[in-house]
């Protein structure tokens, strides 16, 4: 595709990708920046190379998944970024960002409590900003199911809000 | 928590992670470095005059919409918001008026239709009404005044034996009249009583259908003389 059209596809996903990269670094904002700016490096140089019939939502989510996976290797050897994908974790500075009221604390650790594939989806759809439309190259489901499924996520969230103690 | 309420918590989350301002715009410059380039500023340029023709447009049927409504409603009276704006209508229609005959048509008609203001004025408010008036009676007396600058177009000797030299001295003394009545009113209307108010209104609209017939009586002399010329002048050209 012709790199003159980068302009509208930086500043369309820019921030998202940002937010993406920001909650699985814990959220440390230098780290954040950094990677998010080797992400759009990397997709401005494959930008030619890129098929406009693709989507571009999940193509630019491949690319910077790579990145996080090959960043995350060298930073923390001997852990799968995939188990903790799901996962919402934070360093000290993360904290700060994440949770600044004590009702907010409590939700992020409900959902470290349900299922990570539920979390992950509720960590996109409402932390880092993706539409059920764009969501469904990354889940392989139609936006119809993520919307239940999205739903179903919360209600359990809800459930261990009222029940934290519960397994 | 219902979820609405954990939806909002996510959302408040949320924006405490969007990326700074500064930060975007400088990645845009390592990118343009790289070789980035905008797309041209003239898309730019459309966008913001697609979203500003959008705004104007609205705005003008708006304010057109707003403009026709205070002009031709009846319930615009001069205690409503709106007839500042018919006010200003009126002054614009009548600089258009391109000829003297039709401005003096126009101002006539403002004039009959601030009578009808002043009548349902007064039904509403008295106070307000009895000080409108005194508007109503300077705009009856200049619309007299300018009927003197209607002028009848020089005839040519011989045509002037068709000029109607007594209905027009006719016309004019009915308009120096008209004045005079009009003086006397305009100094008595601030001592009157509710029911001489009424009685002063009825006057004015008589007044106003009066001077109305004296403009039509001077047009129809302008017509008269207009048309036998028109037709020597197609005689004398065969």
């Amino acid at each position: 595709m012709d790199k003159r059209y980068f302009t509208s596809f930086y500043e369309t996903y820019v921030e998202r990708i940002y937010k993406f990269v920001f909650y699985r670094v814990g959220g440390n904002k230098a780290l954040a920046q950094d990677l998010t700016q080797d992400v759009f490096l990397k997709a401005f140089e494959a930008f030619d190379r890129y098929d406009p019939t693709l989507s571009q939502v999940s193509w630019l989510y491949t690319i910077a998944r790579n990145h996080l996976i090959n960043d995350h290797a060298k930073r923390r050897p001997g852990v799968d970024l995939e188990e903790i994908e799901g996962t919402l974790w934070a360093s000290e500075d993360g904290r700060k960002v994440f949770a600044q009221q004590h009702d907010e604390q409590k939700l992020l650790e409900a959902l470290n409590k349900i299922p990570s594939e539920d979390a992950k989806l509720i960590q996109m759809k409402y932390l880092e900003g993706w539409s059920f439309d764009d969501l469904e190259e990354v889940f392989h489901k139609k936006s119809g199911a993520l919307r239940v499924q999205a739903i179903r996520a919360l209600k359990k969230v809800k459930q261990h809000l009222r029940h934290p103690y519960s397994l | 928590m219902i979820l609405w309420n954990i939806k909002r918590r996510l959302s408040s989350i949320s924006r405490r992670a969007t990326p700074d301002r500064d930060f975007i715009i400088a990645l845009g410059k390592t990118l343009k470095d790289k070789g980035y380039v905008r797309t041209s500023r003239f898309q730019g340029v459309m966008f913001s005059w697609k979203r500003a023709a959008t705004v104007l447009s609205l705005l003008g049927g708006l304010l057109v919409g707003t403009g026709t409504y205070a002009y031709v409603s009846p319930e615009v009276l001069p205690d409503s918001p709106l007839y500042g704006l018919r006010s200003t209508i009126e002054k614009v229609e009548f600089k258009v008026a391109r000829t003297p005959a039709a401005k003096e048509k126009i101002q006539l008609k403002h004039l009959r239709r601030h009578l009808q203001e002043q009548q349902k004025l007064a039904d509403r408010n008295y106070a307000l009404a009895l000080a409108h008036t005194e508007v109503l009676v300077r705009d009856l007396s200049e619309t007299v005044k300018s009927m003197d600058r209607l002028e009848i177009p020089s005839q040519d000797e011989a045509d002037e034996e068709n000029m109607k030299a007594e209905e027009e001295a006719e016309a004019r003394a009915m308009v120096a009249m008209d004045q005079e009545v009009l003086a006397e009113l305009a100094n008595d209307h601030k001592e009157l009583t509710e029911d001489e108010v009424k009685i002063f209104h009825r006057v004015l609209r008589d007044q106003v259908k009066r001077t109305d017939e004296h403009v039509e009586s001077l047009q129809e002399l302008r017509r008269r003389d207009q048309q036998p010329n028109l037709i020597k002048r197609i005689l004398r050209t065969q």
